[in-house]
């Protein structure tokens, strides 16, 4: 469950405004990468609105859970569109923590970023996925992933919200888009692995911008566990910060 | 001698350690003696009169020679078989007395016939009354052995060898705890039932004074009977 | 030899100041042994009544097949579904042995009060069946103080609150949960509950205790986010420290809308007497099985399903066993020293029996029944002394903390017959026999020996 939860917050979850995204000095600035990357992931300061699907595959059966997101910076909220019986539940992402937000229930939940959600999963899982801000970034190497030339960094965490010790990330040198990541325990095991798909296409602030379309996550423990996250129809929007607000988001 | 004597000592040695050296107590002693006989062993100290009567009261097996009681070799006997022989067929008088200090006199005559089953309740009362009749004890009957004299201590005890109606009884220097008057009528008593009972006795003592009254004395010296 | 008790207890009156010591040794070592042994029903009880009933484990725990290992992390897969629920049922209800049977479903997540979160781990239980575990005699002989909840009452009273649940102390006190809704019912506070509390104020209690209800957050088993309100209607202590911050227990159907399902994790089996636990666990198994369900049935001491009793048990019994021993051995060496002193002093003695006619057993059982009468008196004398001390403590109200649970429970002592019977049965042959070494090689001595040893 937690595949599901890390791959929505990858779509959920902005970037703090990360620099121009200007020429690559050479040597190459770990830490720009990052941001880079994390830009193309979603995390636009100007605001988004967009649908996002995630569908899990575990125990031979697939659930879909499809939201609309609509993102600013580091605030984000979704809410359930199907299925049916889910409409209307949202996540609230704002100031670091994570809510949940159901019609009827009488408070939203409080998912802090150091709390087990269920089982193993953390709620880190969901809250700690923009790296630039949790990571302190490293170049490390160059890999061919997938056809692609590739940095590979070794990421380590530097606060306690990080919801890893270490993540190997990929990031392609054309494009600066994230390829792959491998989420690592302390001991240096693969947790799980991701890997990222670019096909939207959006103009922010009259640029053009590759956007990422798919994510797809695999369980590295267990018994491999898959979840699809598909990213669609993004739009530019400029979201009120009120909007962000818990008070704003029971109603 | 083709009849069978009541008892039969032939050729018995017996030896024993003490300490680093061996004492040849008894040095191939020979004798007979007949039912009803009361015969006293004289000798000075160390002549081996306690090993003696210990071999004749079935106490103890001889080294060499043999022991026959009415024929029957005692060396041959198991040791339970040797209890219950001395238990149906021989008393014994200690010169300590040997009385259980928590028994009252009526309790210490009875003890040997505690372990005869073939003595039924009220045969054991009798004959311990009876007993204790004997000895002219029955006004002391329920006193404990630390109330009474030596004399009567003693004549407690020879209740208690009585009691079984032995044949054999052997008393290892019966009266030397007591004084002279005690010690005649005593022996006043032990020939008494002698007399009446036809009990074979047979006493160990080294008091001369007593060598009178008796009629038949083995005289034995370092272990052997000189003749 | 029918006379010789007689004798052995005329020869008892003798050195009565010896006697008296080695008595009294006895006395108090049997003494000891009842106390300790008492302790040890006690806690026995205690951790069979705690795992069985207030774990609500049963005395059976009736899991699918890999449903205690598997369960938490895959419960779809290795629950019992309804229809499962209804063979296993059939199956028991066939088993006269049976006095009761609990469905449960176990579950993790988050509980929040509007503001933090507290992770928890809840167990789903039919109110009406856990009233009647709690209310029975068996909890209420060994530990009723917990079976009583701290606070307002079992959550079979509330029929008409929605999601009534109780919580572990430690968790409500997590969650500001201070006050519980009878209390709230009682004393309604000023002002109403804010909708989504100031959560900068980050004393949560202050805040948290204008109402009674929690949110209950957890993935579903199909794998969505599900959340449920339940309210507070009492407070309890768990039997362990560890699950005391987070746990909790609600109506299995709370659970059941929480985890979008109507299968539940186990079944617990109560039975009228302990014993068949064992016998049951195989026969039930091999029954359900056939019935088309692949089950594993755990007994209480099953360090799976009743870890703190399987766990405790070996500890407490070697912790009595060794002191156990120790008493034994001060009795032995006190009654071996006591007939050596006797039998050097009545050697002579010895050694006129043996010219009685006593035979070498005769001699022997003399000195035994000597011996066995003392430690019987002895032990009459340590049973008196030990049931009395036991009242005295028990009327005195003394409580303890048995290591590792939170509270504490009456300290009480509790001798049962039975126990007192196999202790005595064990310490008397004892007696006899430490008579029995020190007087040996006296009665195999030659009489002749015996009748000359010098005395001092």
């Amino acid at each position: 469950m937690s595949l599901l939860l890390t791959s929505l917050t990858a779509a959920l979850c902005a970037a703090a405004a990360p620099p121009a995204p200007g020429l690559p000095s050479p040597p190459v600035d770990a830490a720009s990468l990052v941001r880079d990357a994390d830009r193309a992931r979603g995390g636009l300061a100007e605001g988004i609105t967009w649908t996002v699907e995630v569908t899990s595959t575990e125990d031979g059966s697939a659930t879909t859970t499809a939201y609309l997101v609509r993102a600013r910076g580091d605030d984000a909220l979704a809410e359930v569109t199907a299925p049916a019986h889910a409409k209307g539940e949202k996540l609230l992402f704002s100031g670091g923590a994570l809510w949940f937000i159901k019609p009827g229930l009488k408070k939203p939940v409080a998912v802090s970023t150091r709390q087990k959600l269920a089982g193993p999963a953390a709620a880190g899982d969901v809250a700690s996925t923009n790296y630039a801000r949790d990571y302190a970034a490293e170049l490390v190497g160059e890999d061919d992933v997938g056809g692609a030339a590739a940095w590979r960094l070794e990421l380590k965490a530097t606060g306690p919200s990080a919801t890893y010790d270490r993540i190997r990330y990929w990031v392609a040198k054309s494009g600066r888009q994230a390829l792959k990541a491998e989420f690592l325990t302390v001991g240096g095991d693969v947790v799980k692995t991701a890997t990222f798909e670019y096909d939207n296409k959006l103009t922010v602030a009259g640029k053009p911008l590759e956007l990422i379309s798919r994510m797809t996550i695999t369980d590295a423990m267990g018994e491999g566990a898959v979840s699809v996250v598909r990213f669609g129809a993004p739009k530019a929007e400029a979201h009120p910060a009120s909007i962000f607000t818990l008070e704003s988001a029971v109603r | 001698m083709s009849e069978q004597p009541f008892l039969r000592l032939d050729q018995v040695h017996k030896r024993y350690r003490l300490g680093e050296t061996v004492v040849h107590a008894l040095r191939g002693v020979s004798f007979d003696l007949a039912q009803g006989a009361f015969t006293a062993v004289v000798g000075p100290s160390g002549s081996g009169k306690s090993t003696l009567l210990h071999l004749v009261g079935c106490l103890d097996e001889p080294d060499e020679g043999r022991v026959l009681l009415q024929g029957q070799d005692v060396a041959r006997l198991s040791d339970d078989a040797r209890s219950r022989l001395r238990n149906r067929h021989i008393g014994f008088i200690f010169q300590s007395f040997n009385l259980v200090p928590v028994l009252d006199v009526y309790e210490n005559v009875e003890l040997p016939l505690l372990i005869n089953p073939d003595v039924g309740a009220d045969e054991r009362r009798e004959r311990v009354l009876q007993a204790v009749r004997d000895v002219e004890l029955e006004p002391q009957i329920h006193q404990l052995p630390d109330k009474l004299s030596g004399g009567q201590r003693q004549r407690v005890a020879i209740a208690r060898a009585l009691v079984t109606h032995p044949l054999l009884v052997v008393a290892d220097e019966p009266t030397a705890n007591l004084d002279s008057a005690t010690t005649h009528r005593l022996i006043d008593l032990l020939l008494e039932l002698n007399d009446k009972r036809r009990v074979t006795f047979l006493f160990s003592t080294h008091d001369e004074k007593l060598m009178g009254r008796v009629a038949h004395v083995l005289h034995l010296k370092d272990g052997a009977l000189p003749s | 030899m029918k006379h010789g008790w007689r004798l052995a207890a005329r020869n008892l009156g003798r050195n009565r100041r010896r006697n008296l010591a080695t008595g009294a040794s006895i006395a108090l070592g049997f003494c000891g042994l009842v106390l300790i042994g008492g302790y040890a029903v006690r806690v026995e009880r205690f951790l069979r009544t705690n795992t069985v009933y207030l774990q609500q484990v049963g005395h059976l725990a009736i899991y699918r097949d890999g449903g205690l290992e598997r369960g938490v992390a895959q419960p779809a897969r290795f629950a019992l579904s309804a229809d499962d629920q209804r063979r296993i049922t059939s199956v028991l209800g066939g088993t006269p042995e049976v006095e009761l049977v609990g469905r449960h479903l176990i579950g993790m997540g988050l509980a929040g009060n509007g503001c933090t979160t507290v992770p928890f781990s809840a167990l789903g239980v039919e109110p009406e069946v856990q009233a009647r575990v709690l209310a029975h005699p068996e909890v209420q002989a060994a530990s009723p103080e917990l079976a009583r909840p701290l606070r307002g009452e079992l959550l079979a009273r509330y029929p008409n609150v929605a999601g009534a649940a109780a919580l572990s102390a430690g968790l409500a006190e997590l969650l500001g949960k201070t006050r519980i809704h009878d209390e709230l019912a009682a004393s309604p506070p000023n002002g109403s509950a804010a909708l989504a509390p100031d959560c900068a104020v980050r004393t949560g209690g202050a805040r948290a205790d204008v109402d009674a209800n929690v949110q209950l957050a957890a993935l579903t088993w199909a794998g969505t986010m599900s959340a449920v309100d339940v309210e507070v209607v009492n407070l309890f202590h768990t039997p362990l420290a560890e699950t005391e911050d987070g746990t909790l227990v609600t109506s299995l159907a709370t659970l059941q809308q929480l985890y979008a399902t109507d299968a539940v994790s186990y079944l617990s089996v109560y039975l009228r007497d302990a014993r068949d636990a064992h016998r049951l666990a195989a026969a039930l198994e091999r029954a359900i099985d056939a019935a088309g369900v692949p089950v594993r049935v755990y007994p209480f001491d099953d360090e799976r399903v009743g870890p703190y009793y399987a766990g405790t048990m070996p500890f407490l019994t070697s912790l009595v066993g060794f002191i156990g021993l120790l008493v034994a051995a001060v009795v032995v060496l006190s009654i071996v020293n006591a007939m050596t002193l006797s039998m050097l002093e009545r050697t002579r003695e010895l050694g006129m029996l043996r010219a009685l006619g006593f035979s070498r057993g005769q001699v022997l059982g003399l000195c035994l029944r000597e011996a066995t009468l003392l430690a019987v008196m002895a032990v009459g004398v340590g049973l008196a002394l030990a049931l009395t001390i036991a009242t005295m403590i028990n009327h005195s109200g003394a409580r303890f903390s048995p290591p590792g649970v939170p509270g504490s429970i009456l300290f009480l002592l509790t001798p049962t017959p039975a126990l007192c019977a196999a202790l005595a049965t064990l310490i008397v042959p004892l007696a006899a026999g430490a008579a029995w070494l020190a007087v040996r090689k006296k009665t195999r001595a030659s009489v002749v020996g015996l009748l000359h040893e010098q005395v001092s």
